[in-house]
C-alpha cells in the first residue's frame, strides 16, 4: 500500500501538469468520451459524470505558466486565474476540451465562456447561469430548469440521453466524495499535525481531475493511514483563512502559511465542500442539485443570499474550528473577494477576533513578503496574547498586513 | 552579568546588537551582507562581542532577525523585523505610536503599543511607487547618483506635480518635465513629494498617531524627511540608530528568554 | 429630481443649446428634491442605471443613482478624497472605483458636492453586472436596508441549439416576470401602497415616448458632420435620460435635445469644426478627465459617432415602441431581459458586451462600424470595470484582423490615479496619424 507521503506526491504531480496528461490519458483510454471544463466556483459535476464524461476543473496555470499571449487578449487589471486560463488555451493546452461551462460568479469569470469560445476552434462554452438570488422561492424551480438545459447541452455533446437513474448515481458517488473530503477537514481541525494544510489541499484538488470512481478509493485509502501518522502537535498558532475561493494561491503559499501556523479550516476549492451535506439521493435528481446549490451551502463570495449575513456563517466557520484568528486574502484584482474581505475584517473586528489582510496571486513566486506577514501575525499573537485574545493596550485586532 | 544579542540580517547590511541585563546597548557592529549572510551574520556578532569587549559565551540568547533571519544557524531562534522593529524603534524613542519604514524595496507601516508591540502592521512589497525603488527610477533618468537625490531637492521652492501612480508613467512625466526644462530640484522634490504621499496613504491604514518614527534606508534621505514632515503636518523622529532598530528590538526580545531562563 | 422643475428649465431655453449647464442644474437640485420627497413620506430607493425605473416611480420612491452620483463626483473632479477614505476604511483600489467613490460618500456623513445625500429605504441589485451584488451589499452593510435582486439570466449566442431557444425564453420571460411581482409585493409593503398598474401604464408610455426621441436622437450622428460627439455631449443626454425615465419631463428633455441637434444639421454645424475621421467609443468615459480625451481627438478632426453605452436609456432593445401597453408586465419583463438574451439576434446600434458569444459579437462590432460610418474603434478598458473592459483585448485581436483601426486606452471611470496624460496623448497621436495615413494611401490608391 502506498504510503500517504507517496499518494501526496503523485497527486501533486496531476496538478501541477499544466499539460494535463492524466485527462490526456483518460480521453485515450476511453475512445470518444468527451471532457468537460468547469471554472469555479461551483458546478455540479454530477451531471457530467452521469453522461460518462469526464469533469475537470479549470484553474488556470499557476506559478509554473510563463503569460507570454494572454496579454494580447485580455487587459491588465485582470485576476490571474482568467488570464492563465486564457493562456492554456492559447498555447492549445485546452485542446483535450470538449466543452468550456462557466458562471457569472463575477465580472471577469462571465467573459471566459465566449472568450475561450472565440479562440480554440470547436469548442463549446456555455453559461450556466445560477438564480440571482437563492433566498426566495423563485431559486429552487429556476435552477433546476437551467439543470435541465445543461442537461440537454450534455446530451447534444456525448449524443446520448443522461438518465435520471444515472444521474442519482452519479449524485451518491459524489455524495461520498463531499462525506470523504469533510473527513479530512474533521481532522485537520481536531489534529493538524496529523494532516498539514498542503496534504488536504492537494487531496482535495486532485478530485478535479479523476474520475469520481477512482477519487474515492483514493481518499478512502489516506483517511485509513492518517491515525496511524507519527506526527507531535507544535504550539502554532489556530487560523482560518478566507479569500481563496475561485483563484488558488500557489502550493508554496500555503506551505508557507503553515510555516507559521496551523490552517485549521479555509475557502481553498470552496466548489468541492459548497454543499454542505448530501444531496438528496432519492426523486428528481435535477432538483435535487438545485434545491442543495440554493438551501444547503455554506456561505459563498460569489452567492447572494439575503436570508443570511455571510459573516454569519464565516463566524460560524471560525467557532467550530476553534481558530484563534484569521487571514483574510483575497487574489488580487478578485472583486467579490476583496468587497467581502472588508464585510468579513469588520464583522471579525466587532467580534475581538483578530485578522491580517493580505492579497496573493496564483502567479507569485516570490513567499518572503507572506511568511514575514504571516510570522509577524503569528507573533504578535503568541507574544502579546493571553488566550484567544490580544494585548489589553492595543485598541486594534485588526493586522492590515499588505498595502493594496 | 547576562547579555543578549540581536543580529539583523538584511539584504545589503547585517547588523549586530548586544545589550546588558538592564537592556543598555553595550557594543554594536554595521557591515555589508555580501553574497553569504551567514557568514556576515557571523562576523556582525562577532564584531558586536569584540565592540563590547565580550566573550561569545557571555551572552545568554541571540535572536535573528531580517530577511536573513533562517540564514542565522547560531542563533536561538528568529523574529521577523516588523516585530524587532516596532520595539526597536520604542526602545529609541519610548513615546513613538507609529513606525513609517521606507526601505529600497518596501514601505513598512508599524502601529506600535505602550510596550513595544505591533499593534498592527501594513506592508507594501508589490508597487515600486511608493518606495525607494522609485527614487532608482528618478535617479536612472536623471543620470545622478542615489545619495545627491536629497540634499539637490532641498533647493526646491517651486516642486512638480508628480501624480502617477505606477514607476512607469512617472518616468515619462520626469521626462515630460525636463523637456519643459522645470529646475531639477523642483522635479526631485515633486518625486520625493509623490512617495510621500504613497507612504502617508498606506501608512495611513495602521493610523499615524503621533509619535511617528520615519526608518529605513530613505530615511537618510533629508528631502524625504522634509516630503514627510510636509505630509504629515508634523515632526518624525529620525535618528541614526534607526539602522539598528531591528537588530536592537532582537537584542531586546532576547534579553527577556535569557532573563526567563 | 423634480420632473416638473426640470420641464420649467427646458421649455424656456432656447433652441441652440441643451447646454452642459441644464443638465448639471437638474443633477444638482436632485438632491435637495429628494429630501423634500422623503419629508412627504415617500421612499428613497437606490437604483443602478439599469433599474425598473418606471416601476419604482409607480410608487412615488425618489430615486437616487449611485453610479451618477458618483460619475458626478468624479466629474467635478472630487471622487479622490472619497475613495481613499473608503480604501483608508479597507476596500482595495483595484475594485470598481464607483463602489469605493460611493463608499467614500458613506463615510463622509452622505455629504456629496451636490449636496447630503438621503439614506436608502431600499437598494435595487438590476443585475447588469457582478459588482451590484457587492456593491448592493456593501450598502445593506452601512444601512441595515433591504436589497432586492431582479435577476434577468444571460443566455449565450450559439450556431445551433440543442434546447428549444424559444421555450427557454418563455420561461425565463416568466422567471423575470414572477420576479417584478414579487418586486411589486415588496414595494407594496415598503411604502404602504397599492400598486397603481395605471400609473405604471403611464409610465411605460412616457418611457415609450422618450425611447423613441432616444433612438432618434442616437441616429443623428449618421449625419455628416455629426451633429454631436457620443462621448462628450451623448453622456450628458444619457446621465438626463436615465434620471428621468418615466416622465414628462424626460420627454421635454429629449424633445429639446433632438429640436437643437436638427438645428445643428440644419445649419451643417458638427461637433467638430471640420470632421475628417468618425470613431467609435468602446465602454464608459474617464470621468476625471472628461473632456481631455475626446478633445484630443476632437483637435485631429476625429469625433465619436457612438457608444454602446447608449444602450442604457432603452435597455439596449431599440425597438421604437418597447412596451406593451396591454401586457405591461411581461413585455416589461422582455424589455428587462432581451439585452441578455440569444433569442433576439442583435442588430445595429445594438451592441455585444463580448459574454453573448456566438461569435456574433465580432461581426456586430463591424456592423456597427458601417452603419455609423466610422473609421475605427476606441476602446477604453476601464481599471474598475471588468464587465466593460475585459474582452476589450481580445475584440481588438479578432476585429483588428479584419483590417480594422483599433486604439487601446487605459485609464478608469472615477479614480483620476489612473490617467496617464503623456502615454494616451501619444497613443492618441500615433492612432490619428495611422488614420491620415491610411486614407492618404486609399487616396493614392484611387487616385
Amino acid at each position: 500500500m502506498p504510503t500517504i507521503e507517496d499518494v501526496v506526491q503523485s497527486c501533486r504531480e496531476q496538478i501541477e501538469d499544466s499539460s494535463f496528461r492524466s485527462v490526456v490519458d483518460w480521453k485515450q483510454r476511453h475512445p470518444g468520451g468527451k471532457v468537460v471544463g468547469y471554472f469555479p466556483v461551483y458546478f455540479p459535476a454530477e451531471i457530467v459524470a452521469a453522461a460518462g464524461m469526464l469533469p475537470v476543473g479549470i484553474f488556470g496555470g499557476g506559478n509554473r505558466i510563463a503569460v507570454k499571449r494572454a496579454d494580447a487578449h485580455m487587459y491588465s487589471f485582470m485576476c490571474s486565474i482568467c488570464k492563465t486560463t486564457t493562456e492554456l488555451a492559447l498555447n492549445g493546452q485546452l485542446a483535450f476540451l470538449d466543452a468550456f461551462i462557466g458562471h457569472p460568479i463575477c465580472d471577469a469569470a462571465r467573459h471566459m465562456p465566449s472568450l475561450l469560445e472565440r479562440n480554440m476552434q470547436g469548442l463549446l462554452g456555455d453559461l450556466l447561469y445560477y438564480p440571482g438570488s437563492i433566498g426566495t422561492p423563485l431559486a429552487v424551480p429556476y435552477l433546476r430548469r437551467e439543470y435541465v438545459r445543461i442537461r440537454q447541452l450534455f446530451e447534444h455533446l456525448v449524443g446520448h440521453p443522461i438518465k435520471d437513474e444515472d444521474l442519482r448515481d452519479s449524485i451518491r458517488q459524489y455524495n461520498e466524495a463531499r462525506r470523504l473530503t469533510r473527513e479530512m477537514y474533521a481532522i485537520r481541525r481536531q489534529s493538524p499535525w496529523l494532516l498539514t494544510a498542503l496534504e488536504s489541499y492537494i487531496l482535495t484538488r486532485v478530485g478535479t481531475l479523476l474520475p469520481v470512481q477512482e477519487y474515492i478509493p483514493l481518499l478512502r485509502q489516506v483517511l485509513e493511514q492518517i491515525p496511524k501518522r507519527d506526527r507531535r502537535p507544535i504550539d502554532k498558532v489556530r487560523i482560518v483563512y478566507e479569500g481563496a475561493f475561485c483563484e488558488q494561491p500557489p502550493l508554496e503559499f500555503i506551505q508557507a502559511l503553515e510555516e507559521a501556523c496551523y490552517v485549521v479550516d479555509d475557502d481553498f476549492l470552496l466548489g468541492a465542500r459548497l454543499i454542505k451535506g448530501d444531496v438528496a439521493e432519492h426523486g428528481d435528481p435535477l432538483l435535487n442539485l438545485a434545491e442543495a446549490y440554493c438551501n444547503e451551502t455554506t456561505y459563498c463570495s460569489t452567492q447572494h443570499d439575503p436570508r443570511r449575513a455571510k459573516s454569519d456563517g464565516f463566524l460560524e466557520k471560525c467557532r467550530t474550528a476553534e481558530a484563534q484568528a484569521v487571514i483574510l486574502a483575497p487574489a488580487k484584482f478578485c472583486e467579490p473577494g476583496l468587497d467581502d474581505q472588508v464585510h468579513f475584517m469588520k464583522r471579525a473586528e466587532r467580534e475581538g477576533l483578530p485578522s491580517l489582510q493580505m492579497e496573493f496571486q496564483e502567479r507569485m513566486k516570490d513567499f518572503d513578503g507572506i511568511r514575514v506577514q504571516t510570522e509577524t501575525f503569528a507573533e504578535a499573537l503568541l507574544f502579546y496574547s493571553e488566550s484567544a485574545g490580544v494585548s489589553p493596550e492595543s485598541t486594534g485586532t485588526r493586522f492590515t498586513g499588505v498595502g493594496k | 552579568m547576562i547579555y543578549a544579542a540581536g543580529v539583523d540580517a538584511g539584504s545589503t547590511q547585517t547588523k549586530g546588537i548586544i545589550v546588558d541585563a538592564d537592556s543598555r546597548i553595550v557594543g554594536r557592529a554595521l557591515l555589508d551582507t555580501g553574497a553569504n549572510t551567514t557568514r556576515a551574520s557571523e562576523r556582525a556578532f562577532y564584531a558586536a562581542l569584540a565592540d563590547a569587549g565580550l566573550e561569545p559565551s557571555a551572552v545568554g540568547y541571540t535572536i535573528g532577525t531580517g530577511y536573513g533571519r533562517y540564514k542565522i544557524t547560531f542563533g536561538n531562534t528568529q523574529i521577523t523585523e516588523i516585530t524587532c522593529h516596532a520595539k526597536g524603534a520604542h526602545y529609541v524613542f519610548p513615546k513613538t505610536c507609529t513606525v513609517v519604514d521606507v526601505g529600497g524595496q518596501d514601505t513598512k507601516g508599524i502601529r506600535v503599543g505602550s510596550e513595544g508591540e505591533v499593534v498592527d502592521f501594513v506592508m507594501n512589497d508589490k508597487c515600486a511607487a511608493g518606495t525607494g525603488r522609485f527614487l532608482g527610477v528618478a535617479a536612472e533618468v536623471l543620470d545622478l547618483p542615489l545619495d545627491e537625490l536629497g540634499p539637490i531637492s532641498l533647493e526646491s521652492h517651486k516642486p512638480v506635480d508628480i501624480s502617477s501612480t505606477c514607476t512607469v508613467f512617472a518616468e515619462t512625466e520626469i521626462m515630460s518635465y525636463l523637456a519643459q526644462k522645470k529646475k531639477l530640484e523642483d522635479i526631485l522634490m515633486g518625486m520625493h513629494q509623490a512617495i510621500a504621499a504613497r507612504t502617508v496613504s498606506l501608512v495611513r491604514r495602521v493610523g499615524l498617531n503621533q509619535e511617528v518614527t520615519f526608518t529605513g534606508g530613505v530615511s537618510r534621505n533629508k528631502g524625504m524627511v522634509r516630503a514627510l514632515e510636509e505630509a504629515l503636518e508634523s515632526q518624525l523622529n529620525v535618528s541614526d540608530e534607526s539602522q539598528y532598530m531591528g537588530a536592537i528590538g532582537a537584542a531586546l526580545f532576547a534579553l527577556e528568554r535569557a532573563l526567563a531562563a | 429630481m423634480r420632473p416638473e422643475a426640470l420641464s420649467d428649465v427646458v421649455k424656456t431655453t432656447s433652441t441652440t443649446g441643451v447646454t452642459r449647464q441644464q443638465t448639471k442644474a437638474a443633477v444638482k437640485n436632485a438632491f435637495a428634491d429628494a429630501w423634500q420627497a422623503k419629508e412627504k413620506g415617500n421612499k428613497i430607493c437606490y437604483t443602478y442605471v439599469l433599474g425598473p425605473i418606471e416601476l419604482l416611480r409607480s410608487f412615488d420612491m425618489y430615486l437616487i443613482f449611485p453610479e451618477i452620483g458618483a460619475a458626478n463626483m468624479a466629474a467635478k473632479k472630487t471622487s479622490l478624497p472619497y475613495i481613499q477614505k473608503a480604501e483608508d476604511y479597507g476596500y482595495a483600489s483595484d475594485t470598481c472605483s464607483y463602489v469605493t467613490a460611493d463608499v467614500g460618500l458613506y463615510l463622509s456623513d452622505m455629504n456629496h458636492p451636490f449636496g447630503k445625500v438621503p439614506k436608502p429605504d431600499l437598494v435595487l441589485n438590476d443585475t447588469l453586472c457582478n459588482t451590484y451584488y457587492k456593491w448592493s451589499e456593501i450598502t445593506q452593510d452601512f444601512f441595515s436596508c433591504p436589497i432586492f435582486t431582479l435577476d434577468h439570466p444571460v443566455r449565450m449566442a450559439r450556431k445551433e441549439y440543442p434546447y428549444d431557444l424559444e421555450a427557454l425564453y418563455q420561461e425565463d420571460k416568466r422567471y423575470v416576470v414572477d420576479q417584478l411581482k414579487r418586486l411589486i409585493a415588496a414595494c407594496e409593503e415598503l411604502t404602504g401602497k397599492s400598486f397603481d398598474l395605471d400609473k405604471f401604464r403611464n409610465n411605460l408610455d412616457l418611457a415609450n415616448r422618450m425611447g423613441a426621441l432616444w433612438c432618434e436622437i442616437i441616429d443623428k450622428t449618421r449625419h455628416r458632420p455629426s451633429p454631436f460627439d457620443a462621448v462628450l455631449e451623448g453622456y450628458n443626454y444619457m446621465g438626463g435620460a436615465t434620471t428621468l425615465k418615466g416622465t414628462e419631463a424626460g420627454i421635454a428633455y429629449l424633445s429639446a435635445i433632438k429640436a437643437d441637434l436638427d438645428q445643428r444639421i440644419a445649419e451643417g454645424k458638427g461637433a467638430v469644426p471640420e470632421e475628417r475621421f468618425r470613431l467609435l467609443w468602446m465602454s464608459a468615459p474617464c470621468y476625471p478627465y472628461f473632456r481631455r480625451i475626446p478633445e484630443m481627438f476632437h483637435r485631429s478632426g476625429a469625433v465619436f459617432v457612438y457608444t454602446p453605452q447608449f444602450m442604457q436609456p432603452t435597455r439596449g432593445t431599440y425597438r421604437a415602441q418597447q412596451y406593451d401597453l396591454s401586457r405591461p408586465l411581461e413585455s416589461y419583463a422582455e424589455c428587462l431581459m432581451d439585452y441578455f438574451h440569444a433569442r433576439n439576434p442583435r442588430r445595429p446600434p445594438q451592441w455585444s458586451m463580448g459574454w453573448v458569444g456566438g461569435g456574433g459579437e465580432i461581426d456586430n462590432q463591424i456592423e456597427l462600424l458601417h452603419h455609423f460610418s466610422a473609421d475605427g474603434i476606441v476602446y477604453h478598458a476601464i481599471k474598475s470595470c471588468r464587465m466593460n473592459s475585459a474582452s476589450l483585448a481580445d475584440f481588438r485581436e479578432h476585429v483588428s484582423r479584419r483590417g480594422v483601426p483599433i486604439l487601446m486606452l487605459e485609464s478608469d471611470i472615477a479614480d483620476p490615479r489612473f490617467f496617464s496624460e503623456a502615454q494616451i496623448r501619444n497613443r492618441i497621436e500615433a492612432f490619428m496619424e495611422g488614420l491620415v495615413e491610411k486614407k492618404l494611401s486609399r487616396v493614392a490608391a484611387v487616385g
